[in-house]
C-alpha cells in the first residue's frame, strides 16, 4: 500500500524490473513489445474505469443541477449503477443493418477509440510517470485526436441510415471549425513557453500558471475542446431530438460501447490537456504547501476541468446548426487571431 | 528499423493500389487515409517527426475529412462509382508520365547523405521566417488564389 503513496519509490521497483529483464536472455525487441502491451492494457483499463466513474458521475451531477436524486437502487446510492449497464451492453445483442457497409461499421468503433487510446501515451502525469516523452506533445495529441473523427463519420455513413449520416456530416461540418479555432488558442501558450513539449511546458509554469498570461486563450481553447468531443452544448452531432441518436443510432452492444468510452477517453484528454497547458499540469497550487504527490495534483485538477465541462452541458442549451458555425468562424477564430497578435507584441516589447 | 520501413512500405503502397481498384468511393477514401497515415508514420521512423504529424493533422484531420464531407454532398452514396473507358486511359497515361518523371529525377539527382542536423521546429520555423520567406509567401498566396477561385465557382452556380 505505501508503494501508492510514494510513486517515486513505485517507479524504481519497476526501473528494477526492467533492469533485471534486460540482463537476462529475452532479446531486446521482445521486451519492447511487452512493454507496449503492458502499457496500452494499462491505458484502456484506466479509460474503461475511468469512464464507468464519469458517466455516473455525469448522471449525479445532472441530477443535482436538475433537483433530482440520479441513480440510486443499484447499491448504495446507486454507485454500481454504470457496471450494471456495462453488464447489461456486454450481454446485447450485435446488429448490424441490413444495407449497411458491413467492414466500415465494423471499423469505425476501433477507428474512434484507438486514437483516443493513442493519445494516453503523450500525457505526462507526473514528472516521472508518463510513457513516453515526445518533443511536439501537443502536436501528437492533436494529430490522434484528428484521427477520431474519421470514425465518426464513417459510422455515419456505414449504417445507411439517414439520421446517423445527418449526425456524421454535422460532424465533419463542426470538427472541421473547431479544430482550427483549438490550434489556434494554443498557440498563445506555445510561444510563451517557446516548447511543444508537455513537460517543458509544466516546467515553465512553476511561479505562475499560464491561465494568467492567457486568459483569451484559455476560454478560447475550453469552448473548442467541448466542440471537438461533441459535447453539450455543441452535440448537435447526436442531438437526441432531431436525430435519434445521430452517427451511433444503429449501433447496439459492445460496438456502442466503443464509441461512449472513446468519447469518455477524448473528454478525458481534453481537460488533461487543460491542466497541462493552462493549470500548471502536476505541480501544486503556488502557496499552497505540497501535500499530495504530483500525480494527485494532476487528477484533481482534470477532473475539476471535467466537472465544468459537465457543469456547462447541464447549464446551457444545445446551439443550432447555424450558430455553431457562426461562433467559430465570426468569434473564436478572429478572437485567436487576436490572442496570438497580442501575446507576440508583449513578447517584443518585453 | 529495417523490418518497419518494410512494413509500413507494403501499407503504403497496398493502400494506394486499393484507392484506385476499390469500387466503392467511401472505402477508396478509407484506403487513402491508411496510406496518409502510413506515410506519416514513414516520416516519424526517418525522424522527421514534424513532418510526420503535420501530415496527420493536415491530411487525415483535413483533406479526408473534407472529401468525405464532398462525397457525401455529392455522389449518389450507396451506388458504386462508374470510370469511363477514357478516363482509365488518360489515368494510366498520366501515372506512367509522373513515374518516367520521378524515376528520371532520381537518376540524375545524386543524393547523398545527410548528415543528422537540426530538424526540429525552432530550426524549421526560423528557416521559414528568414532564407524561405518568399517561396513560403507565394505558396500561401496560391493557397488564397485557389480558395478565392472555389468560392467564386461555387457562386456563380448559385445565381
Amino acid at each position: 500500500m505505501e508503494l501508492l503513496y510514494d510513486t517515486g519509490k513505485l517507479i524504481g521497483v519497476i526501473e528494477n524490473l526492467l533492469q533485471h529483464c534486460k540482463d537476462s536472455w529475452l532479446p531486446g525487441w521482445l521486451l519492447t513489445l511487452g512493454i507496449m502491451v503492458v502499457v496500452a492494457i494499462i491505458i484502456v483499463a484506466f479509460i474503461a474505469v475511468n469512464t464507468l466513474m464519469l458517466v455516473l458521475a455525469e448522471r449525479k451531477v445532472s441530477a443535482f443541477i436538475q433537483d433530482r436524486l440520479g441513480p440510486m437502487r443499484t447499491g448504495p446510492y446507486g454507485i454500481l449503477q454504470t457496471v450494471a449497464d456495462a453488464l447489461k451492453l456486454l450481454q446485447k445483442e450485435d446488429i448490424t443493418p441490413k444495407r449497411a457497409d458491413r467492414l466500415i461499421f465494423f471499423l469505425s468503433p476501433i477507428i474512434v477509440f484507438a486514437p483516443a487510446v493513442m493519445a494516453y501515451v503523450a500525457i505526462s502525469w507526473s514528472p516521472k510517470i508518463r510513457v513516453a516523452d515526445i518533443n511536439l506533445g501537443i502536436l501528437y495529441i492533436f494529430a490522434a485526436g484528428s484521427l477520431g473523427t474519421l470514425g465518426i463519420i464513417l459510422a455515419g455513413w456505414s449504417s445507411a441510415n439517414k439520421w446517423s449520416l445527418l449526425g456524421g456530416m454535422r460532424s465533419a461540418a463542426q470538427i472541421i471549425s473547431y479544430e482550427i479555432a483549438l490550434l489556434l488558442s494554443v498557440i498563445g501558450v506555445i510561444m510563451i513557453a517557446s516548447s511543444l513539449n508537455l513537460e517543458t511546458i509544466i516546467s515553465s509554469q512553476k511561479n505562475c500558471w499560464y491561465i494568467a498570461y492567457q486568459p483569451l486563450g484559455f476560454l478560447l481553447f475550453l469552448v473548442s475542446a467541448l466542440a471537438e468531443t461533441n459535447r453539450a452544448p455543441f452535440d448537435i452531432v447526436e442531438a437526441e431530438q432531431e436525430l435519434v441518436g445521430g452517427f451511433h443510432t444503429e449501433y447496439s452492444a459492445m460496438k456502442f460501447a466503443m464509441f461512449f468510452l472513446g468519447e469518455y477517453a477524448n473528454v478525458f484528454i481534453a481537460s488533461a490537456l487543460c491542466t497541462t497547458l493552462f493549470l500548471g499540469g502536476w505541480q501544486a497550487v503556488p502557496g499552497l504547501p505540497i501535500i499530495f504527490p504530483p500525480i494527485v495534483w494532476f487528477l484533481i485538477k482534470t477532473y475539476l476541468v471535467i466537472f465544468v465541462i459537465m457543469w456547462i452541458r447541464w447549464t446551457y442549451p444545445r446551439v443550432r446548426v447555424d450558430q455553431l458555425m457562426n461562433l467559430s468562424w465570426k468569434f473564436l477564430i478572429p478572437l485567436g487571431f487576436l490572442n496570438i497578435g497580442v501575446t507576440g507584441l508583449v513578447m517584443a516589447i518585453k | 528499423m529495417e523490418i518497419a520501413f518494410y512494413i509500413l512500405s507494403g501499407m503504403a503502397v497496398t493502400s494506394a493500389i486499393l484507392v484506385v481498384s476499390l469500387k466503392n468511393l467511401v472505402r477508396a477514401i478509407l484506403a487513402l487515409a491508411s496510406l496518409f497515415l502510413s506515410i506519416a508514420a514513414l516520416y516519424i521512423l526517418l525522424s522527421a517527426e514534424f513532418l510526420g504529424l503535420v501530415q496527420t493533422l493536415v491530411y487525415i484531420g483535413g483533406v479526408i475529412l473534407l472529401f468525405l464531407f464532398l462525397i457525401m454532398l455529392t455522389e449518389n452514396l450507396f451506388e458504386e462509382r462508374q470510370v469511363a473507358f477514357f478516363q482509365r486511359i488518360t489515368g494510366v497515361g498520366l501515372v506512367l508520365l509522373l513515374f518516367g518523371i520521378f524515376v528520371s529525377i532520381f537518376m540524375k539527382q545524386p543524393f547523398q547523405v545527410i548528415p543528422k542536423t537540426d530538424y526540429s521546429i525552432a530550426e524549421i520555423g526560423r528557416l521559414l521566417m528568414t532564407d524561405y520567406l518568399i517561396p513560403f509567401e507565394v505558396v500561401s498566396l496560391l493557397l488564397l488564389v485557389a480558395l478565392i477561385g472555389a468560392i467564386v465557382i461555387a457562386r456563380k452556380e448559385e445565381e
